[in-house]
């Protein structure tokens, strides 16, 4: 039985309490009283000692409730609670219920048998029914929702049962009769108000005044929030359901209309129903296919299109499809079993806080920080695919705030106690369970879209990604999207493809899966994430298409195994240095985020690390990394690639990169904006400790240091400066580092090429980095893809502005290189070799086929092939001058 | 460097200063609490006296942490948790330890000021014993990074500490029993800070005095 404890100033207090508590619970409870200090003299007071005792009478595995009077008794009893063993303490509750009716409340519900967390409800309420009869109550309305158990082959056949479900309506408890205006609709498109259409419905009331109230007339359900994205769903409004809508207040009747609307233009849907095999989704027309190759597909694909898989949970409504088609993102093949990362383990911390304002913070910061995610995802997604593929991430964003979603996990706080973690997880599980149990496709789709911004939430409570990339055996990863840091941080032994359903990644995503070789696939549509987990996949990266298929995932085990032996054959040849007929050596480095991609690099031929990224160890983080933290992040990193070279290019970040802690205006140009060495120079703490750790990987490796977006001289002084600084403090303190660092700048911003013969004196090399050189000087983004022939290396101003600078750099007897993809393209590379480029850095793949190409030049044949190049006025007619130079088959170059 | 037994005598100094000046702490407890501080302060330290009473074989941090129990379990009012915390917290710091470098010293000052912040849920400006111990512990950190010994940069940490105190007078107490009170606790000086500008001030002339 749970015991009770009552703190008080004065022992008779506490005794009375407890007396009474005594006399009216016929049953006995277990109650203790803690009143008073030990002075004859002044007896009034609270001793921390004797409530610890108090506790320890009454405690058992069941835990115990303290009640307290005011002012020192908190504290003591705080003080009291920190006295007790560790594992007691777990189990001991301080409640803020009223002393007398609280504990009377308690021990009525302690001596019927109740929980802790029942008894301190209890407790509370305590309050609430005295304030009821006063007329000053707050009450909860119960809601017969028509949900449905968890379905099996053997319960087809059952009824639905009804789910009572709690929904806090606030001061008030619902009368229809007070809602004024009233509506009944027929729903009749295809997906319900469901998803969008429910994002929709919520937000175009959203912006009412009124109250509005929604049922599913034809489902038998009750009234129900209608600006809440939740109760919505939770209603299951299907096509040709009918729903009685009512309103009350000044613009009751304009809502209804606008929602009238709404249901009347069946929420602007496009008529393409969700669940068709083989469907193309909107992102595909944005590709253009290789129509020879789809051809030769079609024909593949033709019979296994119309198997479909019986043994699913789905029922008459969907057939699973063998084959979801995307949009390839990284080529190649892979074959693997299904794998979710963001099915959450259950390392989830759990404790009672004695703080709730501030757990309640927490989870109002992890809302901000989701919703910033998510509206970065859709602004992504927008531009990639449409508006109207974007638009699925409205409903996500209004999932974050719903209050019915919230209010469980607002009590989990405030009443139990619970740390913000614990709180969210239980208090969104109760919906997303009743999703994911429902019979209902579309309410269980609505529950991976719950469960996907569940697990972003309690990722940024962590302050860590509580998503697992560790699958058992080899796997296709499935995800409805993945973030550039999450890409980075899958090891491509485990992970052998990537499948996501949303329409659109971000560029960097892309190129991070095609940096460390793993095939991927976006925008499959939602029906892959219904999947069953460790069903035999094959993922094809060049196609864009994902199969479960079992005969054709075995053709694709075949080809996998041919392509694996040709990656094998060009990572020996990747071995070979890069040396020109006539002997000229030219470094061929990698570029590299995280230390998967390091043990790529290596194993590809790489001669050292050209540019280390760093960002990936300040995003997706509430408090920068320490000094030591960076440390043995590159240190490892070090030690993979010693004795080859390692360039460690500071905090790159600005743009589209979100740190928190550096709190960053929205700029509405970011790529103009505060990025690079901009933000360092301004945060010098932050910068310094980046140094000090980079300064301090030095000894025994060959660490040089790279300065990110430098476009003044002034710029790169005053980087300098700060690392002198870094280095005097080291050595003030006698900590270990490596004085002589070698000292590169970035040259991405053409007044640094301008400048270059000015800059060269300031540095010991220069990194062209040619991807956001091409962004500046031709004034073209490359998420435009309808400026993608202006986004190019191989346009005339950016090579004259690449000559210029290795000549200035030459002249003043430093190395240039250049770190953009622009170095792994093997048509540009010849240029850059005849242009006396010293190093080349690229992704780890493009290696063996850069070296490769180097090793058939002469220094002579290049020098021409750059000259001539540099006549031409387009990109295309460089290529095709260098291809026919090079007699290079046209099929192996891009 | 700091030895036990002038923690020993710090505490014993404590415990006179609070006797003498039990009325005076009293008085200002009048005015905007319930008139018992001085009272409780005295009867605290008392009974941590007679724990003292046999030291031998006690390393500082037992020392600090049967202050902080014997605090917690006589003073009766809000200063025996807050004051019990100070030492309870400080005492984990020095546990085993039977002498203190300057700097140890300084980190369990710190280390039970930040706990009674924590336990008391207060800031600077509440009109509480966190505006004496604030600024004592910030000017000591400050003291400390100067390397400046331990004697003097206590005189500068008590004497930000008495400006802490007659800081408290304008001020509204937002915390504590005198927080009922609201703008009617302006224009009084907050007995709580006081007393924490003695506990350091007796361990400044302790260590001053062995420095001598």
């Amino acid at each position: 039985m749970v015991g009770i404890v009552i703190v008080a100033h004065s022992e008779e207090l506490a005794r009375a309490i407890k007396v009474i508590t005594e006399k009216l619970i016929p049953g006995g409870v277990i109650i203790a009283g803690a009143g008073g200090i030990n002075n004859p003299v002044n007896p009034y007071g609270t001793d921390p000692l004797k409530i610890k005792e108090a506790i320890s009478s009454v405690y058992s595995e069941d835990g115990v409730i303290v009640l307290m009077d005011m002012g020192s008794s908190l504290m003591s009893a705080e003080v009291a609670l920190e006295l007790l063993p560790p594992v007691q303490r777990e189990k001991v509750l301080l409640c803020e219920a009223p002393l007398v009716e609280g504990a009377i409340a308690a021990a009525v519900c302690a001596a019927s048998g109740g929980t802790l967390a029942e008894v301190v409800a209890e407790a509370r309420g305590a309050l609430e029914a005295k304030a009821l009869h006063l007329g000053k109550g707050r009450t909860y309305v119960e809601y017969n929702i028509t949900a449905t158990t968890k379905t099996s082959e053997e319960d087809t056949l059952r009824e639905r049962h009804p789910v009572k479900i709690k929904i806090p309506v606030g001061e008030k408890r619902i009368k229809p009769e007070k809602y004024h205006e009233r509506i009944t609709l027929t729903v009749k498109n295809p997906q319900g108000i469901h998803a969008r259409p429910a994002a929709r419905f919520v937000t175009t009331i959203a912006g009412f005044q009124a109250d509005v109230m929604i049922k599913n007339i034809s489902r038998g359900t009750d009234f129900v929030n209608a600006k809440s994205i939740n109760s919505i769903t939770m209603i299951d409004v299907r096509q040709g359901d009918s729903v009685l809508i009512i309103a009350s207040g000044p613009d009751a009747g304009k809502a209804l209309r606008a929602l009238k609307n709404l249901v009347e233009e069946d929420f602007e849907e496009p008529e393409s129903p969700e669940g068709v095999p083989g469907k193309i989704t909107p992102a595909d027309r944005t590709v253009q296919r290789n129509q020879a190759y789809a051809n030769k597909k079609d024909l593949l694909f033709t019979d296994s299109q119309t198997i479909t898989k019986e043994k699913h949970r789905e029922k008459q409504d969907f057939k699973m499809p063998v084959l979801f088609r995307g949009v390839p993102a990284s080529p190649g093949i892979a074959t693997g079993k299904a794998f979710f990362p963001r099915q959450l383990n259950s390392s989830i911390p759990l404790r009672k806080t004695d703080d709730p304002e501030a757990e309640w913070d927490r989870i109002k910061k992890a809302l901000d920080a989701a919703e910033e995610e998510i509206k970065s995802t859709r602004l992504n997604v927008s531009a990639m695919a449409g508006e109207y593929e974007a638009s699925i991430f409205d409903a996500h964003l209004l999932i974050l705030r719903d209050p019915v979603l919230l209010e469980p996990v607002r009590k989990h706080i405030f009443e139990e106690r619970l740390n913000a973690e614990h709180a969210w997880q239980l208090g969104t599980g109760e919906f997303l369970n009743n999703y994911l149990n429902s019979e209902s496709l579309n309410l269980r789709m609505r529950g991976a879209d719950l469960s996907d911004v569940r697990a972003k939430v309690l990722a940024s409570m962590l302050g860590e990604e509580v998503i697992s990339f560790e699958p058992e055996e080899p796997s296709i990863l499935i995800a409805s999207d993945l973030s550039p840091s999450e890409i980075a941080r899958i090891d491509p032994e485990k992970i052998t493809g990537i499948c996501t359903s949303a329409g659109g990644v971000t560029s960097h995503s892309a190129i991070l899966a095609r940096a460390i070789g793993i095939p991927m696939v976006v925008g499959a549509g939602p029906e892959i994430l219904r999947i069953d987990p460790k069903t035999p996949l094959a993922l094809d990266g060049n196609e864009g298409i994902l199969i479960t298929e079992l005969p054709l995932i075995e053709k694709y085990r075949e080809m996998q195994r041919s392509f694996e032996e040709n990656r094998k054959r060009l990572a020996k040849e990747g071995k070979k240095p890069a040396l020109t007929i006539d002997g000229k050596k030219i470094e061929v480095l990698a570029n590299i985020g995280s230390i998967p991609e390091g043990k790529l690099a290596m194993k590809y031929g790489a001669e050292g690390i050209g540019v280390l990224r760093t960002e990936f160890l300040f995003i997706k983080r509430h408090l920068p990394p320490s000094e030591d933290e960076q440390l043995n992040f590159y240190k490892e990193i070090a030690t993979l690639v010693s004795p080859t070279p390692l360039t460690i290019r500071v905090l790159d970040a600005g743009g589209d990169k979100n740190l928190p802690y550096l709190e960053l205006k929205p700029e509405p140009n970011p790529s103009l904006g505060l990025r690079g060495i901009r933000i360092l120079l301004r945060q010098i703490p932050l910068f310094k400790t980046q140094l000090r750790a980079i300064l301090r990987t030095g000894p025994g490796f060959k660490i040089r240091v790279l300065f990110p977006m430098i476009s003044s001289v002034q710029e790169i002084r005053g980087a300098k400066a700060v690392l002198d600084e870094a280095q005097e403090e080291l050595r003030i303190n006698g900590i270990p580092f490596d004085p002589s660092i070698e000292v590169g700048m970035m040259v991405e911003v053409p007044s640094a090429a301008i400048l270059a013969e000015r800059l060269a004196g300031e540095v010991n090399f220069f990194s062209i980095g040619t991807n956001d050189l091409v962004q500046y000087v031709l004034a073209s983004d490359r998420a435009t893809t309808d400026l993608s022939s202006l986004n190019d290396p191989l346009q005339p101003a950016v090579l004259r502005l690449i000559q210029k600078t290795i000549s200035a750099a030459h002249n003043a007897g430093i190395r240039a290189g250049v770190c953009g993809e622009m170095a792994g393209d093997v048509l540009a590379v010849p240029i850059l070799v005849g242009l006396g480029i010293d190093e080349l850095s690229m992704s780890p793949l493009a290696i063996p086929d850069v070296k490769a190409t180097i090793r058939k030049l002469t220094t002579a044949k290049a020098e021409e092939i750059a000259a001539s190049a540099l006549e031409f006025d387009t990109p295309e007619e460089i290529r095709n001058f260098v291809r026919e130079r090079l007699k290079i088959e046209g099929s192996s170059v891009k | 460097m700091v030895t036990k037994d002038i923690i020993i005598r710090w505490l014993r100094r404590t415990a006179s200063v609070m006797e003498e000046q039990k009325d005076y702490l009293t008085q200002l407890d009048a005015a905007i609490g319930d008139a018992d501080h001085g009272i409780n302060m005295e009867r605290g330290f008392k009974k941590v006296i007679e724990k003292l009473n046999s030291t031998e074989g006690k390393d500082i941090g037992v020392i600090l942490r049967e202050t902080g129990m014997a605090l917690i379990s006589s003073v009766g009012g809000a200063s025996g948790p807050l004051y019990g915390t100070f030492f309870i917290k400080a005492s984990t710091l020095a546990s085993g330890k039977d002498t203190l470098n300057d700097l140890e010293l300084f980190s369990i000052l710190r280390e039970g000021v930040n706990a009674v912040m924590e336990r008391g849920r207060a800031q600077a400006g509440d009109k509480t014993m966190v505006d004496a111990l604030l600024p004592a512990i910030e000017k000591l950190e400050h003291a400390m990074r100067e390397s400046i010994d331990f004697a003097r940069a206590m005189k500068r940490a008590v004497a930000s500490a008495e400006e802490g105190v007659k800081g408290t007078i304008p001020m509204i107490a937002k915390k504590g029993r005198a927080s009922y009170m609201g703008s009617r606790s302006i224009g009084h000086q907050d007995p709580g800070a006081t007393s924490a500008f003695l506990l350091l001030k007796a361990l400044y002339e302790t260590v001053e005095s062995d420095a001598a």
